[in-house]
C-alpha cells in the first residue's frame, strides 16, 4: 500500500483499493452460501429457466402406520414388496466393504424376492381359527401306528405341486403311488412266491411293502383306479394255479429243497461207498430214500437246506463244516 | 567264516524263541507250534515248488531273505489232524479252503504239500487253475481234441505240468510198483503196454506234447485205480478250483468261438479225479475269489465261487476258513521281518500298521516293502 | 522496521517484475495488518484495520462452513436412522404378534428370514435389518471446531487416534519405570504371582486395529505398535496397567473350547459314548461313535477298515486314533455316504477327532488343533469356467 503512495499518486490507488473493498465485501455477502463457480459460456442461466418444480411428493404410508396395527389388514394377499407400505428399514444389496447397502425404496432385488408378508404368525393364526369350525376330530382309537396300519393297510401317496409358470398345472401331479404291508395280503406259501415273483422289484424285504406306482394315465383320478386294479389282478393272479406251473424245474425253485437234490444223491453214493455196497440208484429210488439209517444224516440235511435257503454267511457254512465232519468221522474244529 | 557260521547260530538260537521253530517236520507240528516260522529245505523247496506252487510274491520275498519259511497256521493244522485221524480206507474226503483275499491259501496249500510228502504220498498238485484257463499269451496253441470229439486240448500246458508231476513224485516214481493197468494205443506205431511204469507214460506225455492231454486223463485214472487198490496213497492239491466253474474261459478255438471250462480236456481230467469215487486220498482244494475274475462282488464264501455246479459235484465237504492274522501270529510276523531287516523303524509303527493292514497277512507284507 | 528498509531497497533497484512484488507486498501488508503489527506509517490505515476485525468475526472460511454443515448434516441422518430402526422393531413385533419389549436382534434377524426367504448363497447380498451402528462405517466426529481449532492435540500427525495410543503406551512405560524405581527404592521385590499371563491371546489384528482407531495403518506402524505393547508387557509392573493391554488383545481359539466340548452319553452296557453327526467333506456325509472303553475296533457301515481299500484312506481314518495315542482304548463305529474314498475318509477321520475331543485332556487338545485335527475342510470342487478347459487350467498362452 505504502509503495502505491509513494511511487503513483496516492489518491487515486487509494480510492480504488477502497471501492474494490467495497465492492468485494458486497459481492461476498451474496455468494456467502455457495462457492462461486466460474460460468464462462453463460451455462447457467440458460438452465435455470428449464427446470421445472417437481412435484410434491406425499410423506410415506408406513409413516403414518401406528405401531400397534393389525398387518393383516394392511398385506392381506400375496402381493410384491412395496417400499411405502411397508414400515421396516430393510436393506439388501451386496456392496463391498466399507458400503451401506441400499435402503428399500427402488430396490429391485427386494422386489425379487417373493415375500411372506401376508403370511405373518398372527395371520395363520386367524386362518387356522377360521378353518377349524370344518375339522373332525381325530378318531379316538387310532393313536398308534399299529392301530393305524390294521384298520387301513393300504396308503395311497399323491402331491400336489405349485410353481410360477405360464401354467398352473404340473405334469408331475398325476403320480399315484401305493403301498401295502405284504403281511396284510392274505396269501399261502405258493401264492406269496407267486406274487413276488409278479410283483419283482416293487417289494422291500426290509420294510416288507409293496410300491405300487402309476402315472401312464394323463389324469390322478384314472391312475388311481389303475394301481387299484394293479393290485386286485396280482392278489388273484397270485392264487391261481395256472397247468404249466407243475412243470417246474430244480433250477426254478426259489427254495431249496433237499430231497430232490444232488446233494442227496451224494450223501447216499457216498454212504454205499463206505458200506461197500456200490448201487445205482434211479431217480425215483433216490427220492425217496430214507436217510434215518445214515448217521448224522439228518443235520447234513439241515445244514445243506439252510446253506441254500438263507444264503452264505458265517454261521451257515460252518455249522455245514460241523456237520460235514460228524459225518465224515473227523474231529472238529479247532480253534 | 568260522566266526560267521557261530553268529548265525546263536542268532538262529535266540530267534528260535521269539518267531521260529527249529521243527521243520510238518507231522510234529501242533498248536504249540502256532504263528511260528519254520524253514524248508533249499532243494526240497525247488523240488516240490519249482513249477509253482508258492505265490509269486512269496518267491520273491523268499529270494530276498535268503530262505523259505512258512507259518504254521491254524487252518493247516486243522487239516493235518484231520488227515492223520482219518480213515484212508473210506471214500475221499474234501477239504475246501476259502477266505479273504491274501490271507494264506495258496500257503497252506504248501504246507500240505510238505507234510504230504512227507508222509510219502503221491502228490498231484495243480499250482494255479486260471494258468490253463485264462492266462492267455498271444498265440495260445490249442488244438481240438483227437480222442473226443468238441472237446479242446491244451498241450503246452499239459505237457508243463507232466514235468511238474515228474518232479514232485520224483522218489515215488522210482519205486516198482507204479504200473500201468491198461494199455493205451497213441498211434499206428505208438501204444503203452499194460504193466509198464507209470514213468514211462509221463516220458511219453512229455515228448510227444500231442499226446499230452491224453496221457493226463490216463494218468488220472490210473492213480484213482492204484489208489482204490490200496497200493499208494494219494494227495491231490488244486489251487483256485473255481475257475473250472465259470461260464467261459479266455480261450478260443481256431474259429474264434469262445470255448466253455468243461469242454477243455484237462478240466475233465481233474474233475474225474475229485469225483470222490476212489479212496485211500485227501483233495484239498482252495476257492478263490481271483480266478473269478468277470464276478464284480468280492465273494470268499466257497458256495457262491463254486456255484450251484461245483457244490453239487463236490458235496459232501468240509470247508476250512483260512483267516487273518491273529494278535500272536501278527507279532511273530512283524519280529520277522525286523530279524530280516525288511521292517524298520520305530516300535509305534507296528501298531499302525496293525489298524491300517487289518491283519491281513498280504496287505501287512506290502505295506511293509516301502519301510 | 525492515518492511521499510525492503521498500528503500527496492525503490533504489530499478524492479523489472512489478505486478509480482507488488502483489506480494501487498499481502505481506494485508497480514501484518490482520496480525496487528502497526509500522510506523499506519495510522490512516487504522480505519481499514477496525472494519477488518469486525468483519472479520464472521468470516468462517467455505471449506470450514461445508464441513461443518456435512457433520451436522451426517450427525441429524444418524439419528433418523436410529429413530427408524427403533419403529420399524417395533412395527417388526407387531406384524411377527411377539412382545416389542423383549424383541431382540436375534428375533429381527429370524423374522427378516421369515418373512423375505432368500436363496441367495451369500449371507451379505440377503435382506437385513440391524442397527444404524453395525449398517454404517464409523465415521470420526467433527474434528476441529468452528475457529478451525482441532480438537484432538495430536490431530496434525494426520493419524490422531494411532498415535494418542502410542503416546498413552509411552505414557504407562515411564509410570512403570517410575514405579519399579520406588519400590526398589523402598527395598521390596516385585509380586510374582501378579505376572501377566498373556498365552492364551494375542494382539489385534491390524484390520481390527484399523476398525477400532477408525483410520488406516500401514504394516510400519503396526509392526512399531506390536514393538511398544511388547516391551509393556515384559515390565514387571505391568499389571498394573491390565486394561489398557486387554483393549488390544484377542483371545485365542482354544479359549472357546472349554464351553463346546460335550459330555459323552452313556450306553446300556455301561459305556460311555458320543456321536459326532454331520461329519462332511467334499460330497461325503456321515456320523461317527466313539465309545470308550474299547478294543480299537473300527467298524464302517457295518464292515471293517477293510472298506478302504488303498492305503491312504485307511490311514486317514486311524489318524487321530494314533495320533491322541487310544487306538487300542477305544471303539469307532460310523455310517458314511456319498463321496469317493478320499472324501468320506476325510470326514471320518474329522468325526473322530470331534468325538476324542471329550476323552482327552486339554494339552493334547491343542496339539490336535495344531495337528489340523478338529478344522472343518471347506474345499468343494472348484466349477469349470466356459472357455477355460478345467477351473484354472488356461488354454495354451500365445503371445500373439
Amino acid at each position: 500500500m505504502s509503495l502505491f503512495m509513494k511511487r503513483n499518486k496516492p489518491g487515486v490507488v487509494f480510492n480504488t483499493q477502497i471501492l474494490w473493498r467495497l465492492n468485494s465485501t458486497v459481492a461476498e455477502n451474496k455468494d456467502e452460501e455457495e462457492f462461486r463457480v466460474l460460468d464462462i459460456l453463460k451455462k447457467k442461466d440458460s438452465r435455470q429457466k428449464r427446470i421445472v418444480r417437481r412435484a410434491e411428493v406425499a410423506p410415506d404410508r408406513a409413516e403414518k402406520m401406528p405401531t400397534d396395527q393389525n398387518w393383516g389388514n394392511v398385506w392381506p394377499g400375496p402381493r410384491s414388496f412395496h417400499p411405502s407400505s411397508v414400515p421396516l428399514p430393510i436393506r439388501q444389496g451386496y456392496v463391498p466393504k466399507g458400503q451401506v447397502p441400499p435402503g428399500k425404496k427402488a430396490n429391485a432385488e427386494l422386489m425379487k424376492i417373493p415375500n411372506f408378508l401376508h403370511l405373518t404368525p398372527p395371520v395363520i393364526k386367524r386362518q387356522c381359527e377360521a378353518i377349524r369350525k370344518f375339522c373332525t376330530e381325530w378318531p379316538k382309537l387310532l393313536n398308534s401306528e399299529e392301530a393305524i396300519d390294521k384298520h387301513y393297510p393300504v396308503e395311497i401317496i399323491t402331491s400336489d405341486y405349485c410353481h410360477a409358470s405360464p401354467t398352473i398345472r404340473n405334469p408331475m401331479a398325476r403320480v399315484v403311488t401305493l403301498r401295502i404291508k405284504l403281511a396284510n395280503l392274505d396269501l399261502d406259501k405258493h401264492a406269496k412266491d407267486k406274487f413276488l415273483r409278479l410283483v419283482g422289484d416293487r417289494y422291500d424285504e426290509k420294510t416288507d411293502l409293496v410300491t405300487l406306482t402309476a402315472d401312464r394315465c394323463p389324469l390322478r383320478k384314472q391312475n388311481l383306479d389303475y394301481v387299484n386294479y394293479l393290485l386286485t389282478a396280482a392278489y388273484h393272479e397270485a392264487w391261481t394255479v395256472e397247468e404249466w406251473e407243475k412243470e417246474k424245474m430244480e433250477d426254478d425253485m426259489e427254495y431249496y429243497v433237499w430231497d430232490n437234490n444232488q446233494s442227496k444223491r451224494n450223501l447216499i453214493d457216498w454212504y454205499h461207498r463206505v458200506s461197500g455196497t456200490e448201487q445205482v440208484l434211479s431217480d425215483e429210488e433216490y427220492r425217496n430214500y430214507d436217510i434215518s439209517s445214515i448217521p448224522h444224516a439228518k443235520e447234513y440235511k439241515e445244514a445243506v437246506s439252510n446253506l441254500f435257503n438263507e444264503g452264505e454267511s458265517e454261521e451257515t457254512i460252518e455249522k455245514y463244516g460241523g456237520t460235514v465232519r460228524k459225518l465224515l468221522g473227523l474231529p472238529e474244529r479247532t480253534v | 567264516m568260522l566266526i560267521r557260521n557261530i553268529r548265525y547260530a546263536c542268532r538262529r538260537y535266540s530267534q528260535a524263541v521269539t518267531f521260529r521253530t527249529a521243527e521243520s517236520s510238518p507231522a510234529e507240528h501242533n498248536s504249540n507250534h502256532v504263528g511260528l516260522f519254520y524253514t524248508i529245505n533249499k532243494d526240497l523247496c525247488k523240488q516240490l515248488y519249482g513249477h509253482g506252487g508258492l505265490p509269486k510274491s512269496y518267491m520273491k520275498q523268499s529270494k530276498t531273505f535268503a530262505e523259505t519259511v512258512i507259518m504254521v497256521r491254524q487252518p493247516a493244522l486243522d487239516i493235518i489232524a484231520c488227515m492223520k485221524a482219518s480213515d484212508l480206507e473210506k471214500p475221499v474226503t474234501k477239504y475246501v479252503l476259502y477266505g479273504e483275499e491274501g490271507t494264506g491259501r495258496s500257503m497252506t496249500i504248501a504246507h500240505l504239500l510238505h507234510y504230504a510228502f512227507e508222509e510219502g504220498y503221491l502228490i498231484i498238485h495243480v499250482p494255479w487253475v486260471s494258468d490253463w484257463l485264462r492266462r492267455v499269451q498271444r498265440h495260445k496253441e490249442m488244438s481240438n481234441s483227437l480222442t473226443r470229439e468238441g472237446m479242446v486240448d491244451v498241450p503246452l500246458d499239459a505237457a508243463a505240468w507232466l514235468l511238474h508231476f515228474k518232479t514232485q513224485n520224483q522218489h515215488l516214481l522210482k519205486s516198482p510198483e507204479l504200473k500201468i493197468s491198461k494199455e493205451y494205443v497213441w498211434s499206428k506205431r505208438e501204444k503203452t503196454e499194460a504193466g509198464a511204469p507209470l514213468s514211462e507214460l509221463i516220458e511219453l506225455g512229455i515228448s510227444r506234447v500231442k499226446y499230452a492231454c491224453d496221457v493226463v486223463d490216463a494218468i488220472v485214472h490210473e492213480v484213482k485205480h492204484l489208489s482204490n487198490t490200496g497200493k499208494f496213497k494219494t494227495f491231490v492239491a488244486v489251487d483256485g478250483y473255481n475257475g473250472f466253474f465259470n461260464s467261459l474261459t479266455r480261450l478260443k478255438t481256431p474259429t474264434k468261438k469262445k470255448v466253455a471250462p468243461e469242454e477243455v480236456t484237462l478240466t475233465t481230467s481233474i474233475l474225474e479225479l475229485t469225483k470222490g469215487d476212489w479212496k485211500n486220498g485227501v483233495i484239498v482244494l482252495s476257492a478263490d475269489m481271483i480266478a473269478n475274475p468277470d464276478e464284480q462282488n468280492k465273494q470268499i464264501f466257497p458256495m457262491n465261487l463254486l456255484y450251484r455246479k461245483g457244490f453239487n459235484h463236490l458235496d459232501p465237504f468240509v470247508p476250512v476258513k483260512v483267516d487273518r492274522y491273529s494278535e500272536r501270529e501278527f507279532i511273530t510276523c512283524a519280529n520277522y521281518y525286523r530279524d530280516r531287516l525288511w521292517l524298520r523303524g520305530p516300535p509305534e509303527i507296528e501298531a499302525e500298521l496293525k489298524l491300517t493292514s487289518a491283519f491281513n497277512p498280504y496287505k501287512f507284507m506290502e505295506q511293509c516293502a516301502p519301510l | 522496521m525492515s518492511n521499510v528498509i525492503k521498500l528503500t531497497i527496492r525503490q533504489v533497484i530499478p524492479v523489472s517484475k512489478y505486478s509480482s512484488c507488488l502483489f506480494n507486498s501487498l499481502n505481506k501488508h494485508v497480514r501484518e495488518y490482520s496480525s496487528k503489527t502497526v509500522t510506523n506509517a499506519d495510522d490512516i490505515f487504522k480505519q481499514f484495520t477496525d472494519w477488518e476485525t469486525l468483519s472479520k468475526k464472521k468470516t468462517v472460511s467455505k471449506a470450514m462452513k461445508a464441513y461443518l454443515e456435512r457433520a451436522r448434516q451426517h450427525d441429524e441422518f444418524m439419528k433418523k436412522q436410529e429413530v427408524e430402526y427403533n419403529i420399524g422393531k417395533r412395527h417388526l413385533a407387531n406384524m411377527m404378534g411377539e412382545d416389542p419389549e423383549t424383541f431382540t436382534q436375534k428375533d429381527v434377524d429370524r423374522a427378516i428370514e421369515y418373512l423375505f426367504p432368500s436363496g441367495i448363497y451369500d449371507p451379505a447380498a440377503r435382506p437385513l435389518m440391524k442397527p444404524p451402528e453395525e449398517v454404517f462405517p464409523a465415521r470420526k466426529a467433527a474434528e476441529f471446531d468452528e475457529a478451525g481449532r482441532p480438537h484432538h492435540f495430536l490431530f496434525y500427525t494426520g493419524k490422531p487416534n494411532f498415535f494418542k495410543l502410542l503416546y498413552d503406551a509411552a505414557e504407562h512405560l515411564q509410570e512403570s519405570y517410575k514405579f519399579e524405581d520406588k519400590v526398589i527404592r523402598k527395598k521390596a521385590v516385585p509380586d510374582q504371582n501378579s505376572k501377566l499371563e498373556l498365552s492364551s491371546s494375542m494382539w489385534v489384528t491390524k484390520e481390527e486395529l484399523e476398525l477400532i482407531l477408525m483410520e488406516k495403518v500401514t504394516d510400519l506402524e503396526y509392526e512399531n505398535f506390536k514393538l511398544v505393547m511388547e516391551r509393556l508387557v515384559s515390565l514387571p509392573y505391568s499389571y498394573r496397567c491390565i486394561e489398557f493391554i486387554e483393549k488390544y488383545r484377542k483371545p485365542l481359539a482354544s479359549q472357546k473350547f472349554a464351553l463346546e466340548i460335550p459330555k459323552p452319553k452313556f450306553d446300556e452296557e455301561g459305556r460311555a459314548y458320543i456321536t459326532t453327526y454331520e461329519c462332511l467333506r467334499k460330497k461325503a456325509r456321515g456320523d461317527v461313535t466313539i465309545f470308550s472303553p474299547g478294543t480299537g475296533k473300527v467298524t464302517i457301515n457295518g464292515r471293517d477298515i477293510t472298506y478302504f481299500e488303498d492305503i491312504q484312506s485307511r490311514e486317514q481314518v486311524i489318524f487321530p486314533l494314533i495320533f491322541t495315542g487310544l487306538a487300542n482304548k477305544v471303539d469307532v463305529e460310523c455310517n458314511i455316504e456319498g463321496g469317493g474314498p478320499s472324501g468320506q475318509a476325510g470326514a471320518i477321520r474329522w468325526g473322530i477327532a470331534w468325538g476324542l475331543r471329550s476323552f482327552v485332556e486339554r494339552s493334547m487338545l491343542e496339539s490336535m488343533q495344531v495337528a489340523g485335527l478338529l478344522t472343518r475342510d471347506h474345499r468343494r470342487r472348484e466349477r469349470k469356467k466356459p472357455g477355460q478347459p478345467g477351473a484354472r487350467k488356461k488354454p495354451t498362452w500365445k503371445r500373439r
